[in-house]
């Protein structure tokens, strides 16, 4: 996530992380994170975690713009990635 | 030596297995996605894009002029024009030249031009317009829309409309006095 954010531009305000479905083979890691920027940043940013060979899914997006011209946007974003139950041990 | 080449088939297969996946989810150009931030769909001040339509060819408007009042006097005769051509605009007396017609007369419902020996009599409101070919023809002054004067307004009584004879009149005098006082 650091190398979205340095290739983005785009610095996360807020992060949550946590463990979902801890109890199956497969958990998930799950990240909400809000952050503020510019709507070329948050283009980049979702570019580089759709493309980032790490089985990352966005389950929820949530652009709110500050202004009418739309220069800052705020985002709340919500994400998950499957992990591997031999890795997570 | 077969074990080896069994080896070597392996090492060849697993490449081949490793490269596939790449190809096939090969990384989509960032570039091709700055149209989002270039038209910003936050941005309530954002244009619609540019049409590269070609533009269809505007034909100039023909020249034409018009005899829009006459104002005869004891001393002067004076005709006014209206055109879409400046140089045909304004104030001509006998002798006068517009568009190459010389004025020879005037008289209170119109005046004769003549060009290269050819008389042409233009009553009041008459318009004149070049035609593709050059000419200069005589044509239904119905058809013409005045720039200068507007609708009469409800609140106008009749002797006030500007096709009231009284109005042409009032107004020619009031543009002679405008062009005295220049």
């Amino acid at each position: 996530m650091q190398t979205w954010s340095a290739l983005s531009g785009l610095s996360p305000g807020t992060l949550r992380p946590r463990w979902r479905d801890t109890d199956g083979d497969s958990p998930k890691f799950e990240m909400r994170m809000t952050a503020s920027g510019p709507l070329g940043a948050i283009a980049r940013f979702l570019y580089e975690a759709e493309a980032d060979p790490l089985p990352v899914s966005i389950e929820e997006l949530g652009m709110t713009a500050r202004d009418n011209r739309g220069s800052v946007i705020d985002i709340n974003l919500r994400f998950s990635s499957l992990v591997l139950k031999e890795v997570s041990k | 030596m077969k074990h080896e080449r069994c080896i070597l088939t392996m090492i060849i297969t697993l490449a081949l297995y490793v490269s596939a996946p790449a190809q096939s989810s090969q990384k989509a150009d960032f570039s091709e996605f700055s149209i989002i931030s270039a038209r910003n769909i936050f941005n309530s001040e954002r244009r619609a894009a540019r049409q590269h339509m070609a533009e269809p060819s505007e034909t100039p408007a023909p020249d034409e002029f018009r005899l829009i009042g006459i104002l005869i006097t004891d001393w002067s005769s004076l005709v006014f024009f209206e055109s879409n051509q400046p140089e045909y605009k304004g104030l001509r007396k006998t002798g006068d030249h517009i568009a190459g017609f010389a004025i020879r007369s005037i008289r209170t419902d119109g005046l004769t031009l003549e060009k290269g020996g050819i008389r042409h009599e233009m009553p009041v409101t008459a318009v004149m317009r070049r035609n593709e070919a050059e000419a200069w023809e005589l044509v239904d002054s119905s058809s013409w829309m005045p720039t200068t004067t507007g609708p009469p307004s409800q609140e106008q009584t009749a002797d006030e409309r500007p096709d009231s004879g009284s109005d042409v009149l009032k107004k020619l005098m009031e543009r002679r006095r405008l062009e005295g006082n220049k």
